[in-house]
């Protein structure tokens, strides 16, 4: 579906916070709005406390600035290796609907909200970058809901993929699981790869695509777009100057799970001339308080047990053997890209190293060492979240 | 909400009780207590709760006006015995809340009614249009908001909430299974406590929603004696989880039984070591247990494949 329907279909009202920043966005979603003829209702926001009952729904969206605890480190978990991944909180909530979705846990029901970035947040972001000179900043759109599925209407990827792509050492992702790249600004690449001309200079924005095989894309995840759609954008996107990196995370284990994700790697063969920046791994996991809603999904009926940090995985073993899995075949389909675990521990980390070409110049270790190795400035400038 | 007052007290002859009792059995709302010796009589001395017509020209002698209602009482009234029952007379005519109020207050056991019996009580109470008296029946639990989803449930998972051997929540995960079914798991089940039945049966739920035949699992049960029933379904629900357990539980009786010395999995199984102990008095003891321990060596390759090696590894490469 295009995103202009996805809108119509699921947006009621947008309420905007007054706000001189703001301002130009507003300008132009209601331009959108009048000219693609989309029946949002775009108005005021009645105050400037709790959103009013009659809008306490996910077909409304509140647009306000964002705020300093916007931008921080990815939460990570208890007991579990972090992979230094730092968020900027723009887009909150999410509409795709996925039934395995943590935010269904904090999120339900309640609206979505754009916190429009401003210069201060760009500028710590910039700030932890100086700080860390010579390592890689991993920023990302994507935590708390998706980098672009409301991004053709409201536009504040471009300026952030203009400002932080100037960064020598940042990279800059936008996490997706819709199509919706087209109205992206198109970077321009040198040979290498590196950015040049008048657009960005250092490290090339990424692209981001959540994967997994079509047949739990139709049942567990909502609206999003096809795996066809999403790897059709991912091409579009290197055509457009940014650098593709994939996620498979939930794996889910299934009937046939090794046929079903090793065919969805093979897929990504394609990509060997623009190499990932990164793959990211992880097994399906919940916390306690989400069972109630995911009750009669069948991938429920596999066997979990509580994590240290609280969370229900996988039996280690069964988590081992799917990691090795996709490393093996990842590395059939796509040699040079650093493979990664998300939230897992050190035990099944040391399982998933073994095996893999030593620590020089070129091995898996040395390709994952930019994104592995701690930001160990970042507290300092002021990053995390304040608990 | 004001409780109405006593206007009076008197006593009336058992069989006219139970002549009242069988007149307004409407209000015939509550299960009858569990009863050991002695309880009848005790029964007898507490009072009824008799509602006078709107009108009663005065309070009656030892006689039951004509339309005076049996609020509370039906079930403590004695079936044979004969003899005079105390009872309390209250003013009737002023609508329902009152009368109900009136006949929870004698019960006084908020918090503790079966759902059958609050069903009852909440339907009369919508009968009669009467409000403010959830305090009365559970202060703690939303009942506008659960009783619909009791009134939804099959009979057989309701029968099963009314013995009390699930709960609401367990009942309406379990909605998917027949009645018959239920039923039989119920009895096969029957000796487990209230936490291991309800474990029992959500996996026995899980196990049939995963494939298994429903006869091949009640064969399974029937053919077992009532102590091993709830391993059966665990080991079904949990196969990767109960064969590793069972790989360590080998280990243990095949090389280390009567040793004094222990082997530990990680908790979970998560986890790279596995925990060796054991204690010593003198230092024979100790040369013993050191060479009990040695025997695991033997063992630990297994005992550690088993931490990163999906034991039921061919049945998923389908």
């Amino acid at each position: 579906m295009n995103c202009w329907e996805y809108y119509t279909r699921t947006l009621s009202t947008i309420l905007w916070h007054g706000d001189a920043r703001i301002a130009p966005i507003r300008e132009r979603v209601e331009r959108i709005i009048a000219e693609r003829n989309l029946g949002i209702d775009s108005r005021d926001h009645p105050g400037n406390g709790a959103v009013p009952p009659e809008y306490e729904n996910p077909r409304t969206v509140v647009v306000r600035t964002g705020e300093r605890l916007d931008f921080g480190r990815c939460p990570g978990t208890h007991g579990h290796r972090c992979c230094n991944y730092l968020t900027l909180n723009v887009y909150t909530g999410c509409t795709l609907g996925c039934t395995y979705c943590i935010m269904q846990s904090y999120l339900r029901n309640r609206t979505l909200e754009v916190r429009v970035p401003g210069p201060e947040q760009i500028e710590r972001i910039l700030g932890v970058a100086r700080e860390n000179g010579g390592r890689t900043v991993r920023v990302g759109t994507g935590e708390v809901g998706d980098s672009l599925l409301y991004d053709p209407l409201f536009g504040l990827s471009e300026d952030l993929v203009r400002v932080l792509g100037g960064a020598e050492n940042v990279q800059f992702e936008l996490k997706t699981k819709t199509d919706y790249v087209d109205h992206l600004p198109r970077v321009a690449r040198d040979a290498g790869g590196a950015p040049t001309g008048g657009a960005p200079t250092g490290g090339a924005p990424v692209l981001g695509f959540s994967l997994n095989p079509p047949k739990l894309i139709r049942e567990e995840e909502g609206w999003a777009a096809s795996l066809e759609e999403r790897i059709a954008a991912a091409r579009r996107g290197v055509e457009m100057g940014y650098i593709p990196a994939f996620h498979f995370d939930p794996l889910i284990l299934h009937e046939g799970w090794r046929d079903a994700y090793g065919a969805v790697v093979e897929r990504l063969a394609e990509f060997r001339d623009a190499p990932p920046a990164w793959i990211s791994l992880g097994t399906l996991r919940y916390p306690p308080t989400l069972r109630g809603s995911i009750e009669e999904r069948p991938y429920v009926l596999e066997e979990f047990v509580p994590s240290a940090d609280g969370k229900m995985r996988y039996l280690q073993p069964v988590r081992s053997g799917m990691y090795r899995f996709m490393r093996d075949r990842l590395r059939e389909a796509l040699p040079s890209a650093p493979v990664y675990l998300c939230m897992e521990s050190s035990v099944i980390w040391r399982d998933f190293m073994k095996g893999q070409d030593g620590k020089g110049e070129g091995s898996a270790a040395s390709r994952l060492r930019p994104i592995m190795t701690p930001l160990s400035l970042a507290e300092r400038a002021g990053v995390g979240y304040e608990r | 909400m004001d409780l109405i007052q006593p206007v009076g007290a008197i006593l009336v002859p058992a069989s006219a009780a139970r002549e009242l009792a069988e007149g307004s059995a409407r209000f015939d709302l509550f299960d009858p207590p569990e009863r050991g010796e002695g309880d009848e009589w005790r029964d007898s001395c507490r009072p009824l709760v008799i509602a006078l017509p709107e009108r009663s020209p005065s309070l009656p002698g030892d006689c039951i006006p004509a339309g005076a209602i049996l609020v509370w009482g039906h079930h403590r009234l004695p079936r044979r015995a004969e003899g005079m029952i105390p009872a309390i007379l209250i003013a009737g005519g002023k609508g329902g809340t009152p009368l109900l109020a009136a006949a929870l207050a004698a019960e006084n056991r908020a918090g503790s009614y079966r759902w059958p019996e609050l069903d009852r009580i909440c339907r009369l109470a919508e009968e009669m249009e009467v409000t403010g008296i959830a305090h009365m029946l559970d202060p703690t639990r939303d009942l506008p908001l659960l009783l619909p989803r009791y009134r939804a449930l099959p009979d057989t998972h309701r029968e099963a909430l009314a013995r009390e051997e699930i709960d609401l929540r367990t009942a309406e995960r379990l909605g998917a299974l027949s009645s018959p079914l239920l039923a039989e798991l119920l009895s096969l089940g029957e000796s487990l406590s209230f936490s291991r039945r309800r474990q029992y049966l959500i996996a026995a739920e899980e196990v049939l929603r995963r494939g298994m035949a429903e006869e091949d699992l009640l064969g399974e049960l029937r053919g077992a004696v009532p102590a091993q029933r709830f391993e059966i379904v665990m080991a079904h629900r949990y196969p990767r989880l109960r064969r590793m357990e069972s790989l360590v539980e080998r280990v243990r009786r095949r090389t280390l039984r009567g040793t004094g010395v222990r082997i530990d999995p990680p908790e979970r199984f998560e986890g790279s070591r596995y925990r060796v102990s054991f204690d010593v008095g003198s230092p024979e003891e100790l040369r013993r247990r050191l060479e009990a321990a040695g025997r695991l060596e033997k063992e630990l390759d297994e005992l550690l494949g088993i931490l990163y090696e999906d034991p039921l590894d061919d049945t998923l490469a389908r």
